[in-house]
């Protein structure tokens, strides 16, 4: 395997390779910090590269895999990591001038088994500010170009981990995901990336932007790299009180289970609503890949999906705007005008408001699940429209860059995005999968099936 | 969707949220306004079918430590 090579492989192809004690994870981290070195002028995807200690780290991994101490698949794998993520003795921005300076002296959860797993985490990635966006056009530390196109933003909240895997300057890289900021820079950036159900990864160290709607997951070349990721991730932690006891399935057993005779759900209404053609039509071929595995395609209604969409967004701005309300207060001028106004509209909501959403929530999560005992995954774009230059807001694309995503951080529902074509111009176009509660290994068995049966993930952005 | 005057997207928010705009402020919020009140609106339509739903977790007890650590 030659270096470019190396640069865009997958965790599961390496992995094996470096247990062997063919493939250094010296070399590799070098290869990463290389790239970082050549490509991040263009691309802005980190806020801060790590690489004196991500080479001790590589140093370690290597000499504990010669001393036959081998950890596992992420053991020397060179990772990034979303800059709200907690890093101890590395400073932590959450994207803002708020935490310009802020140097924790712990790791978040996400971090620590991360570490404990052996990987080599080289840096802290842009992202939008205070995770609160779908662009990651970051007006403090720049905005994150698109791999495939420098002239177009890379999705967001997490666009600096996006850039980062699709370019190889990180073979994987942590995420996070209120309403859209894992699965839609994915998509953008031609990547996997997977939101859990809520609860199935701690929460604990990573910055807020809404405590009941914020998840953690990864953001990876390939669905087998996800399930791995996903296996570290996952499992129960005091620390953060929402996430729950219970036992973690072995992700990458699942993965080749034959999807024949899965029933796949087809929600037009709402999902398909504004598409774009190109879409829209990769979506199509994606369906048509699917019963051609053996899955059974049907229509089905999810009357209530545009209520959970204004219920989540309701439910973000309040607890976005409490969570930051100190600082809005003392502080304005550390806020970009875009925040100001984001958090400024949480406190147009009523407490009688946020609590009735939060009724409704739990009765539409109830609601969505019932439905979701009819088939076995949902199928969706992941977003209606693709990206767009970072110069350009179209009218109306804030709210559809969102649309298709956020209604599974509102009822908790697992959710994956996987590359499934192209548009004309070149730009990735994804495939959301989602899944009913604690059902992540059905998720990523579908997505498996698929991107086995296609090239997608197999093309890198021009180099 | 047509662009909606600032008068309309002023009486929105003074019917809905109670807030007196200024034309400066209405163009700031001018398109997240109407989906605000789309919300506001929904949440009313529900509440008769909420009956005894409680609300969707958002506190757990914290359990402290001999140390009083969480």
């Amino acid at each position: 395997m030659v270096v470019s090579d190396l640069a865009f492989a997958t965790i599961s192809e390496v992995a094996p390779r470096i247990e062997a004690g063919e493939i250094s994870p010296v070399a590799l981290t070098e290869i990463a910090l290389d790239r970082i070195t050549q490509r991040d002028k263009q691309l802005n995807a980190y806020i801060t590269v790590m690489a004196d200690t991500a080479r001790r780290a590589s140093e370690r991994a290597a000499a504990a895999i010669k001393a036959g101490r081998y950890l596992g698949p992420l053991h020397g794998i060179p990772v990034a990591v979303k800059d709200l993520f907690a890093t101890n003795g590395v400073r932590t921005t959450f994207g803002s001038p708020l935490f310009a300076d802020w140097v924790p002296d712990y790791d978040a959860a996400a971090v620590e088994r991360l570490n404990a797993a052996g990987a080599i985490v080289l840096g802290k990635t842009n992202l939008h500010e205070l995770a609160y966006g779908t662009t990651s056009a970051n007006l403090h530390y720049g905005a994150v170009r698109n791999p495939w196109n420098h002239e177009c933003h890379p999705g967001g909240s997490s666009g600096g981990s996006g850039a980062a895997v699709a370019d190889g300057l990180a073979m994987a890289a942590l995420g996070s995901d209120t309403g859209a900021s894992i699965r839609q820079p994915a998509a953008c950036c031609g990547i996997v990336g997977l939101k859990p159900t809520f609860g199935r990864v701690s929460k604990f160290g990573a910055l807020s932007l809404s405590w009941s709607m914020d998840h953690v997951g990864p953001m990876t070349r390939s669905v087998e790299d996800a399930a791995l990721m996903l296996q570290v991730l996952a499992g129960h932690d005091a620390r953060d009180p929402t996430c729950v006891r219970r036992a973690t399935p072995d992700y990458r057993e699942s993965l080749t289970k034959t999807i024949r005779g899965c029933k796949l759900g087809v929600a037009r209404q709402f999902f398909f609503e504004d598409c774009d053609p190109e879409v829209e039509a990769a979506v199509e071929k994606a369906l048509q890949v699917l019963r051609d595995l053996g899955a059974i395609i049907v229509d089905v209604e999810l009357p209530d999906m545009w209520v959970c969409h204004r219920m989540g967004s309701l439910i973000i701005a309040v607890e976005g705007a409490a969570y930051h309300a100190n600082a809005l207060r003392e502080r304005p001028e550390k806020f970009s005008d875009e925040m100001l106004t984001s958090f400024g509209l949480g406190n147009f909501y009523t407490g009688v408001q946020y609590v009735q959403a939060q009724r409704l929530r739990r009765h539409l999560t109830v609601e969505t699940q019932k439905r979701f005992e009819s088939f076995d995954a949902l199928i969706t774009p992941t977003f209606s429209v693709p990206t767009t230059r970072i110069s350009d807001d179209p009218p109306g694309h804030a709210l559809l860059r969102s649309r298709n995503t956020l209604p599974f951080n509102f009822t908790s529902l697992p959710a994956i995005s996987i590359p499934c074509g192209f548009t004309a111009d070149g730009l990735p176009i994804g495939l959301q999968i989602a899944g009913n509660a604690f059902d992540e290994a059905g998720v990523l068995q579908i997505a498996y099936a698929y991107e086995q049966a296609t090239t997608w993930h197999h093309q890198h952005p021009p180099q | 969707m047509s662009r909606l005057s600032i008068a309309e997207l002023q009486k929105m928010a003074r019917d809905t949220f109670g807030r007196d705009l200024s034309e400066g402020e209405i163009e700031v919020y001018r398109t997240r306004l109407p989906a605000m009140v789309q919300a506001v609106t929904m949440l009313k339509e529900w509440e008769s079918r909420l009956n005894d739903t409680v609300p969707a977790t958002v506190y757990v007890t914290p359990v402290v430590d001999t140390d009083g650590r969480e």
